[in-house]
């Protein structure tokens, strides 16, 4: 699913009020999924989103575009999410009272919604559990990286600019989530 | 046959393979079946994700958010408070400024003025006669709170001979 990008003309002095509000209105989605994803928490991630285009409105007059306006906003919002998780004091319990109940009620809900038969539901479950433990048995880079990928569909050489990594550590994150996958298929 | 790598297949899954890759892939079932299942995967996996993400959204972010109002809110806010921080430190400040003790005040001359001053009884008094007895008040010797009680009562005694004067001629 490829988000269509109108960007704003920019003047010198970058964009004014309401072309950045629409320029909100279109990428205020993915920047909130990202957040999602990096946190699995979703006032942080409501929070965190906000935050993002306060930060992309502050420096808007220091935005050259020499990346995309949609690389650029992933950045910001990739380093207010690690930020945060620095920050984050009782990270650690959250995720054992709560993270992994949430994990699973995913799973169950989502394979019911996809497939709605029996049989397929229970497979569809399956593929899905397999898939989230694989992408829980990788590093927080690696998996930015694979939903970056994968969710946002976003081109190698972006993830690359957004998480200012060379473009070779991209594609070696991507074979080690496939080894991930790859090892959870084995063990089941 | 030597099947797919992790590589070669990560790339597949990327959408930026070589045409070694799908040639394998066209001629291997067992990898075909592997990638095909491993991307049925991730597309659900991705799917189970947008969907929660989007419920969480819609429940958490409002939908009118603009940057641009939020920070003039924002300095508003720190602007009020900033005033709200300088009132509170005038007024310790006053708080805390030492007053001074207030005079013992002498009792008015002629307590029931009267209302219709008689212009042309001949008696009033001239500016500069005015201006004396102004002068007289306010440099006469007044003790302070802390003189010794013998002085103030002198000083109450003359005030009371003054008094009792002024109201003798008066009639």
């Amino acid at each position: 699913m490829e988000e269509t990008l109108t960007v704003p003309v920019m003047s010198k002095a970058g964009w004014s009020a309401a072309e950045f509000d629409d320029l909100v209105r279109e990428h205020q989605a993915r920047i909130y999924r990202i957040l999602w994803c990096e946190l699995r928490d979703d006032e942080a991630a409501a929070t965190l989103t906000q935050d993002c285009f306060l930060k992309a409105y502050r420096g808007r007059a220091e935005f050259r575009g020499e990346a995309s306006v949609q690389t650029w906003l992933v950045r910001i919002a990739l380093n207010l999410a690690r930020d945060y998780q620095r920050n984050r004091r009782h990270g650690f319990w959250r995720r054992l009272l709560g993270g992994n109940e949430k994990e699973a009620e995913l799973a169950t809900e989502m394979a019911e919604d996809a497939a709605p038969r029996a049989d397929r539901a229970l497979l569809a479950r399956e593929q899905l559990q397999r898939t989230m433990k694989a992408v829980k048995t990788l590093s927080p880079q690696q998996q930015t990286v694979f939903h970056l990928r994968f969710l946002e569909e976003l081109p190698l050489e972006d993830i690359a600019e957004a998480m200012g990594v060379e473009i070779g550590t991209v594609k070696s994150h991507l074979s080690r989530a496939v080894n991930a996958l790859r090892q959870q298929k084995d063990t089941l | 046959m030597k099947h797919l790598t992790d590589e070669q297949l990560a790339e597949w899954l990327a959408g930026e393979s070589g045409e070694e890759t799908r040639t394998h892939l066209r001629n291997c079932a067992s990898c075909n079946a592997e990638a095909i299942n491993m991307r049925e995967g991730v597309l659900r996996y991705s799917m189970a994700l947008r969907r929660q993400s989007a419920l969480a959204q819609s429940a958490q972010l409002p939908g009118n958010f603009a940057p641009g109002k939020v920070l003039v809110w924002h300095r508003l806010r720190w602007v009020g408070a900033g005033v709200l921080a300088i009132l509170l430190t005038a007024q310790t400040a006053w708080m805390m400024k030492p007053h001074t003790v207030p005079q013992i005040t002498r009792p008015v001359a002629n307590s029931q003025p009267n209302p219709q001053p008689n212009t042309q009884s001949g008696d009033q008094m001239s500016d500069d006669e005015l201006l004396e007895a102004v002068n007289n008040d306010l440099s006469r010797d007044v003790p302070q709170a802390l003189a010794p009680v013998s002085a103030i009562t002198l000083a109450r005694n003359q005030i009371a001979a003054e008094t009792s004067k002024s109201n003798e001629s008066s009639r």
